[in-house]
């Protein structure tokens, strides 16, 4: 495969996108798993993440992205 | 299958997109939500094509939604564009490691939270200076070291762009005592004594105030100077009108200026 072709999202599809992966957001627009509304998801450090903070996504148990500078600069060195 | 095959084989036909023998170094296909546009949007470069959910049919969403758990199953990273720009940069940025010097003596004496907050700094520093990202960009990328690391982070930025880490701090460290470079190091991270950074919410007659706080600070540590600095058309006019206007103030330093077209750094002397 050509390592050079990506595929990436927009902001205005990021709902789409968790709908994809079945997950969806709570009343605070924090990304919860579809069929257990009460678990939400965790960062690779962690943490809660709002679909405002969503950077990204990576398979390993879905691990979610923020996109400030701090979370990538981290998630860069990984 | 692959993901990309598979869409291909999904994609092309019913959407008339050539996606064989794809030549160039990067290729993005970009997910999008458009009430204003069409289905699918090639762009003139070639190199992207965007997919609109909002106008794909039902059945190609569907499709989609599986490439998509494709592509993550095959260890890729699914990142939002502005992310995917940013991450690169970041990449980049490790790999030629142009700030190893200043990163390596700090790691070994500063605290982790500082020194994660002076390596963004120092990334955005250099960012800023090649004139890659700027303007909003930067304010937002800097407001994510302030909402991580609070008003020290702050200063840290601050500080790291004006030079302060390579140019006082580590000859500091290399001529004091730790006891007193441990101190100074935290006044002028968690109050900037050295340094009034000009911002657009600073009023005028709030530099004179600032200036003075900090002196008095300084003093107690044997600092005789104190920078102010001010970055855009709005801040040099500030400062230039505050030295006008506090004549008599200003008189009581040795003053010089540098300036360029959007920088101004005012270096007041005492004793």
């Amino acid at each position: 495969m050509n390592e050079s072709i990506k595929l990436i999202f927009d902001k205005s599809a990021k709902e789409d996108i968790l709908e994809f992966l079945n997950k969806k957001l709570d009343d605070n627009g924090f990304i919860v798993e579809k069929d257990q509304p009460f678990q939400k998801v965790l960062t690779f450090e962690g943490e809660e993440i709002s679909i405002k903070e969503l950077g990204g996504i990576q398979k390993g148990s879905e691990v979610f992205i923020k996109n400030d500078l701090i979370s990538l600069m981290r998630f860069s060195k990984r | 299958m692959g993901w990309f095959e598979k869409f291909k084989e999904k994609f092309s036909k019913p959407f008339n997109i050539n996606l064989e023998n794809i030549s160039v170094s990067l290729f993005r296909i970009n997910i999008i939500k458009d009430n204003n546009n069409k289905s699918i949007i090639i762009h003139n470069d070639s190199n992207n094509l965007s997919l609109n959910l909002a106008n794909l049919p039902s059945q190609y969403k569907k499709e989609l939604s599986e490439i998509v758990r494709d592509y993550l199953d095959e260890k890729n990273i699914l990142l939002e564009n502005n992310t995917n720009d940013l991450l690169i940069k970041l990449y980049q940025y490790n790999k030629e490691c142009s700030d190893k010097a200043i990163l390596n003596f700090f790691k070994l004496i500063m605290n982790l939270k500082d020194y994660e907050a002076l390596e963004a700094s120092l990334f955005l520093r250099k960012e800023f200076r090649s004139g890659i990202i700027s303007g909003k960009p930067i304010i937002n990328l800097k407001a994510d070291i302030r909402k991580r690391f609070g008003d020290r982070g702050n200063n840290i930025a601050n500080l790291c762009t004006a030079g302060y880490f390579e140019q006082f701090l580590m000859q500091l460290y290399n001529d004091a005592q730790k006891e007193v470079y441990n101190q100074i190091y935290e006044e002028i991270v968690n109050n900037s004594i050295v340094a009034v950074f000009v911002h657009t919410n600073m009023t005028e007659d709030e530099i004179p105030e600032q200036i003075t706080n900090k002196i008095n600070i300084s003093k107690r540590y044997g600092i005789k100077f104190i920078h102010i600095h001010g970055i855009g058309k709005m801040n040099i006019l500030k400062i230039k009108k505050c030295i006008e206007q506090e004549k008599k103030y200003f008189s009581f330093f040795d003053k010089k200026i540098y300036e360029t077209e959007n920088i101004i750094i005012v270096e007041l002397i005492f004793n």
